[in-house]
């Protein structure tokens, strides 16, 4: 497979969905996350922003530089992207619920 | 050799993500899980999240590069694909362990998770994940070596 723009985004899509779904599955499979114990929490939302910052930049900058694309599906990449980014700055990585 | 086509792989990924979504959903039914044993609903719920990301990014996927389908059916399938995606996004964020709730002892959860196993051992299992990764690497290393 030819590594050109679109493909990239297309990889950086697949991987950073499946990153913080992954992260997500983690923080079950580890066990329970307390106030005294974190790392379950810690390792799965080091993977949940790993894979959302991926998909993120997957999706703005695919939205604005990838050439082969439909009109409606760049405008479409572009606005999600932009939402999910706003949803992750004023909630995701905000909320620690062990913090105290 | 077979043909496999962008179409059938996204058709695939769709099709392995819904049926992950209920044999984990199967698999809390078949075997519940107890307050002393949380094996049936890690692994469950671990399948579950697993078979909706394969799906999410089959949609999401799809909805960009798929070719032979109708347009309107296309954007349909990238705007589902992304909503499922925001839903989880916030969804995720009511993912938490609240021990205390959910009928154990504790009011924080801490003595809880002293007194009872976790399925995976008591606490310190981590070590379990280090041993298997570094002979994973010293595997892969060795591959390597012969191969070159």
């Amino acid at each position: 497979m030819k590594m050109n723009k679109k493909n990239l985004m297309i990889l950086g899509l697949a991987g950073g969905i499946m990153l913080f779904f992954f992260g997500m599955g983690l923080y079950l499979i580890l066990g329970p996350s307390t106030t005294d114990y974190r790392l379950p929490y810690q390792i799965s939302a080091m993977f949940k922003l790993t894979g959302m910052g991926i998909i993120c930049i997957s999706m703005i900058v695919g939205g604005f530089f990838t050439e082969d694309l439909d009109k409606d599906t760049k405008s479409m990449l572009l606005i999600f992207g932009i939402v999910l980014l706003l949803l992750n700055i004023f909630i995701l990585t905000y909320n620690n619920p062990y913090s105290g | 050799m077979l043909n496999i086509k962008n179409k059938d792989l996204i058709m695939l990924g769709m099709i392995v993500g819904i049926s992950f979504f209920f044999i984990g959903a199967i698999i809390s039914n078949v075997f519940p899980s107890s307050a002393t044993n949380l094996t049936s609903y890690k692994v469950s719920g671990f399948i579950k999240l697993i078979g909706i990301g394969a799906l999410t990014t089959s949609m999401v996927i799809g909805g960009i590069i798929v070719e032979g389908i109708d347009k309107n059916l296309k954007f349909l399938l990238l705007l589902l694909g992304l909503v499922l995606l925001i839903i989880y996004t916030v969804g995720s964020t009511w993912l938490i362990w609240d021990l205390s709730v959910s009928g154990m002892s504790g009011s924080s959860g801490e003595t809880a998770y002293k007194e009872r196993p976790t399925a995976l051992g008591t606490p310190g299992f981590e070590t379990i994940y280090l041993v298997i990764a570094m002979i994973i690497l010293v595997l892969i290393a060795k591959v390597k070596r012969h191969r070159f």
